[in-house]
C-alpha cells in the first residue's frame, strides 16, 4: 500500500481494504488520519460501506425448483457426452471453411488488380468477337458505344499495340485494347498470340468459377447454423 | 458444513450413490442458485446453469480432493455461468431496461409482515442493485457477489475463482468503486451525505 501524502487521496484498493478491515494496524492508522481531514475520501468510504451493507441485505431469490438429480438426468448427460467429442472437430471445420472462403474471395479481389488480367481479357475477347460479328453488320450504329465495353483495366494488359485489338483463344488469352479507337473490322485481327503474357492455369478456376465459393459459403452457413445443436 | 457427516456424504456420492449426492445438492442449491442469479441476472438461465453444474459435479466428483466442498461446487457453478455469459455474448440479448422491468413484476421479494410501501421500496432497491451488479464486468461481478452478497472472505474467493489474493482484492475494489459511482449517479439518496466523516 502506498504511503499517503498531504494532497493525496485514498485509492479504491485502500478504501476497499479499509472497509473490509483488511489493513494492518499501521495502515489503518494512516488511513484514519487521512480521513479526518479529507471529506472527499471520507465520503467515498461511507458510500462504499453503505453499498456493502445494501448488498449484504439483498433478499435471496427463492429457488425456482429443486435441483436434485434423477437417474434420467444422469443418463441424458451421458448421451450428450457421447457426442461431445464432435464439437472441436466441428469448430475446426468451421474455421477451415471460413479461411478457405476468405482465401478464394481474396484471390478474386486481388488478382485482377495486380498481375493477371487474363480472365478479364478472356471475357473481353469473347465480347470483342461478339461485337465484331455485330459490327460487320452495322458498323456505324454500334461503333461509338463499343470502346467502353472493350476498355482494359489500368495496368492490366501488356504492350500497347498500335490501333489493333489482339484476340487470342481462351486457353491463352491476351488482349491489347486502345481506348481511343472505335472498332472497325479491319482493326481486329484474330488469333495472334501475345508472347509476353503468362497465365496461371489456376487463375481461371479461382477467379471465374463461382461455384466453389457458393458451395463453401453454404457449407459455412450449415456449420454455423448447426453448431448450437451440438451437445455442450 | 464441512464436517464428518458431509465428508461421509461426499464419499458415498463418490461411490455413485445418487441419494447421498442429492443430500449435498439440497445443502448447497441455495447458494449455487444465488450466485448464478447474481452473475446472470436471469432466473431461468441461472436455474439452467445450476442444473448443469450439479450434473457436472456428480460426473466429476471423483476429482474432488478434499477442501471446502462449497468452494469446489461454486467453482463449477461460476464456470457454467461464464460459459453462459460467453454464449449470451454471441447471441442477441434483452436490454438492461427490459430486464429491470421484468424483475419489477417478481413477487419473491415480498415479506407478508412488511407494509406495502416498505415492500415496494425494498423491491425497488433490490431490483436497482441487481441491475447495478449486472453493469459490472463478469470478473468484478463475481468478486462483489462472492464477497459482499455471499460474505466469502478473500481466501475463499481465491479458492472458488482460482485467482491470486491480489487479483481478488483489486477486482473487488474496482467493482465496489464502480457500484458506488453507479449508485451515486442513479440513486444518490441511497448513499450517505457527502463529506460525512466515517471514522469510528
Amino acid at each position: 500500500m502506498t504511503t499517503l501524502g498531504k494532497n493525496k487521496h485514498l485509492s479504491d484498493a485502500q478504501i476497499s481494504a479499509y472497509v473490509d478491515d483488511a489493513l494492518t494496524e499501521q495502515q489503518q492508522r494512516k488511513v484514519e488520519a487521512h480521513l479526518r481531514h479529507c471529506p472527499s475520501c471520507a465520503s467515498k468510504v461511507a458510500a462504499t460501506r453503505r453499498t456493502k451493507q445494501m448488498l449484504a441485505a439483498l433478499p435471496a431469490p427463492p429457488l425456482p425448483r429443486a435441483f436434485t438429480l434423477t437417474q434420467a438426468d444422469i443418463a441424458t448427460a451421458k448421451r450428450a457426452r457421447r457426442w461431445h467429442w464432435l464439437r472441436p472437430f466441428w469448430n475446426a471445420a468451421t474455421v477451415v471453411t471460413a479461411l478457405l472462403l476468405v482465401f478464394l474471395m481474396g484471390r478474386t479481389i486481388i488478382i485482377p488488380a495486380t498481375n493477371s488480367a487474363a480472365p478479364i481479357a478472356a471475357k473481353q475477347v469473347e465480347m470483342a468477337s461478339t461485337v465484331r460479328t455485330v459490327s460487320t453488320r452495322t458498323t456505324r450504329s454500334i461503333a461509338p458505344e463499343t470502346p467502353r465495353l472493350l476498355r482494359a483495366p489500368v495496368g492490366a494488359v501488356a504492350p500497347p499495340a498500335s490501333n489493333t485489338i489482339t484476340a487470342t483463344p481462351a486457353s491463352a488469352p491476351s488482349l491489347a485494347v486502345p481506348q481511343s479507337r472505335a472498332l472497325s473490322d479491319k482493326a481486329i485481327t484474330s488469333a495472334q498470340p501475345a508472347p509476353a503474357q503468362q497465365t496461371n492455369p489456376f487463375t481461371n478456376f479461382f477467379t471465374l468459377a463461382i461455384w466453389p465459393k457458393v458451395a463453401l459459403a453454404l457449407l459455412l452457413a450449415l456449420l454455423l447454423a448447426s453448431r448450437p445443436l451440438l451437445p455442450q | 458444513m464441512q464436517d464428518a457427516a458431509e465428508a461421509e456424504l461426499i464419499q458415498q456420492a463418490q461411490n455413485h450413490n445418487l441419494a447421498s449426492f442429492n443430500r449435498l445438492v439440497i445443502l448447497y442449491q441455495g447458494v449455487a442458485f444465488r450466485v448464478a442469479y447474481r452473475l446472470l441476472g436471469d432466473e431461468d438461465r441461472a436455474a439452467d446453469a445450476v442444473q448443469d453444474s450439479f450434473i457436472k459435479a456428480y460426473r466429476k466428483l471423483h476429482q474432488y480432493r478434499g477442501g471446502q466442498f462449497r468452494s469446489w461446487l461454486l467453482r463449477i457453478v461460476t464456470n457454467s455461468c461464464y460459459d453462459m455469459l460467453r454464449s449470451k455474448a454471441r447471441r442477441p440479448t434483452t436490454s438492461l431496461d427490459n430486464m429491470v422491468v421484468e424483475q419489477e413484476s417478481s413477487i419473491w421479494l415480498r415479506d407478508p409482515e412488511e407494509g406495502v410501501e416498505q415492500q415496494v421500496l425494498r423491491q425497488e432497491i433490490a431490483d436497482f442493485l441487481q441491475a447495478a451488479i449486472i453493469t459490472l464486468p463478469p470478473n468484478q461481478r463475481l468478486a462483489v457477489t462472492l464477497c459482499d452478497v455471499e460474505g466469502l472472505n478473500y481466501q475463499e474467493i481465491s479458492n472458488v475463482t482460482g485467482w491470486a489474493l491480489g487479483t481478488v482484492k483489486s477486482r473487488l475494489s474496482r467493482g465496489r468503486a464502480k457500484l458506488r459511482e453507479y449508485i451515486s449517479a442513479h440513486r444518490p439518496e441511497l448513499n450517505p451525505a457527502r463529506g460525512r466523516s466515517t471514522v469510528e
